[in-house]
């Protein structure tokens, strides 16, 4: 794993972080519905849908959205989200690679190379 | 090839599933503490925030609140804090809520209403009390005004979670002022508690008071569960249902009072 690999996989991990507290500590304080669905998961999940199947960056998104559900929205199990998350994006990006032809919006494998 | 790729993918999964399995036998509790003690600060700045810019624009606040949480958002110091606690603790004194119960005083950070089967809750609340400062799981949480909240039902070092009573996992013991009658309160999720088990022969008023029954042994008796609202009375139920209308509000939450022991027992 490259050096620009790990910061890309931080900087994602820290806005996670920031959205993660901003999911919990602000927007349910809220009655309006964009702030009551997990914005997280939609972005991460949108992310593994955008890019191109064989890059890295929707699994770094759904590793730190898993991680981060589980730290923070109580579940007693610790893993299982970030499990649930890796699964999904993989079968995303499987199902894309091989069913779907669809272009990829370029910019976003042009930030890891 | 292709069978080696599979092989990799089955030997990665069966790792990571021994390894958060032996993760939640000795860590994960930690990783938790360690994640809401760095994040306490900006949470409580989040949901105080939050707050005042629901009051602010509800414009149905009296001037008292008006005035506090004006001045909790303009002056974030360390002596505002500490007032408006010593705040609390005068009404707390004054309605003689710790002559009755051994109170700890904690302060919400954060509310989740995500619920899975038997692995997490809904309506639940993270309260930065815990084991270090005498919580124990199923404590009760009330508010300053004998209101009751929910309970415990997970405790780290530091912080503790909290079913509220509109959770789905929420089932207490209560009785309807005006009336003889013991119900149930049953949390809907969403913020939505119904009574239940109301017998159809009595009377239900709108209105009515609901509080915390002798007949539990969860809670202590007296603590205000909120007022009803619309009843429904089917002919083909055994028994009446009715909404409560909860006494706390999600978005004036701030500090609550965990009862550690009831010290004055429950009047028959």
């Amino acid at each position: 794993m490259s050096s620009k690999n790990i910061l890309l996989f931080l900087i994602v991990g820290l806005f996670f972080y920031f959205l993660a507290l901003l999911e919990i500590s602000f927007f349910p304080l809220f009655n309006i519905f964009i702030f009551k669905i997990n914005l997280s998961v939609l972005i991460a999940i949108f992310i593994c849908i955008i890019e191109d199947p064989k890059k890295y960056i929707g699994f770094y998104c759904a590793f730190w959205v898993g991680f981060f559900l589980d730290v923070f929205s109580f579940s007693n199990f610790f893993g299982i989200a970030i499990l649930f998350m890796v699964l999904v994006a993989g079968l995303i990006k499987l199902f894309l690679y091989k069913y779907v032809k669809i272009p990829s919006f370029s910019w976003l494998s042009k930030i890891q190379n | 090839m292709k069978f080696g790729l599979i092989k990799k993918f089955f030997i990665v999964i069966f790792l990571s599933i021994l390894f958060f399995g032996l993760l939640n036998l000795w860590g994960a509790s930690g990783i938790k503490n360690f994640f809401y003690n760095q994040s306490s600060g900006i949470q409580a700045y989040l949901w105080q925030a939050g707050s005042t810019i629901i009051n602010a624009n509800q414009g149905q606040l009296n001037k008292n609140l008006i005035v506090q949480n004006q001045k909790l958002f303009s002056d974030l110091t360390d002596l505002e804090v500490l007032r408006k606690e010593n705040e609390i603790l005068r009404q707390a004194l004054s309605l003689g809520l710790n002559q009755d119960y051994e109170l700890i005083m904690g302060q919400v950070t954060a509310k989740d209403s995500i619920r899975i089967e038997k692995v997490a809750y809904s309506d639940s609340i993270l309260i930065n009390k815990g084991s270090v400062d005498g919580v124990k799981n199923g404590f009760p949480v009330v508010l300053s005004s004998k209101v009751l909240l929910g309970k415990v039902v997970d405790v780290y070092d530091n912080y503790s979670r909290v079913i509220l009573l509109s959770s789905k996992d929420s089932v207490i013991d209560v009785s309807v002022s005006g009336t003889d009658v013991f119900a149930l309160s049953k949390g809907q999720g969403n913020q939505k508690i119904v009574l239940d088990m109301f017998p159809k022969d009595k009377d239900l008023q709108t209105g009515s008071l609901v509080l915390t029954s002798a007949l539990g042994s969860a809670y202590p008796a007296g603590l205000m569960v909120g007022t009803i609202g619309q009843v429904d009375n089917v002919d083909s139920e055994t028994f009446k249902k009715a909404e409560i209308k909860p006494a706390y509000s999600l978005n004036t939450l701030e500090y609550v009072f965990i009862i550690k022991n009831i010290v004055v027992t429950n009047e028959q």
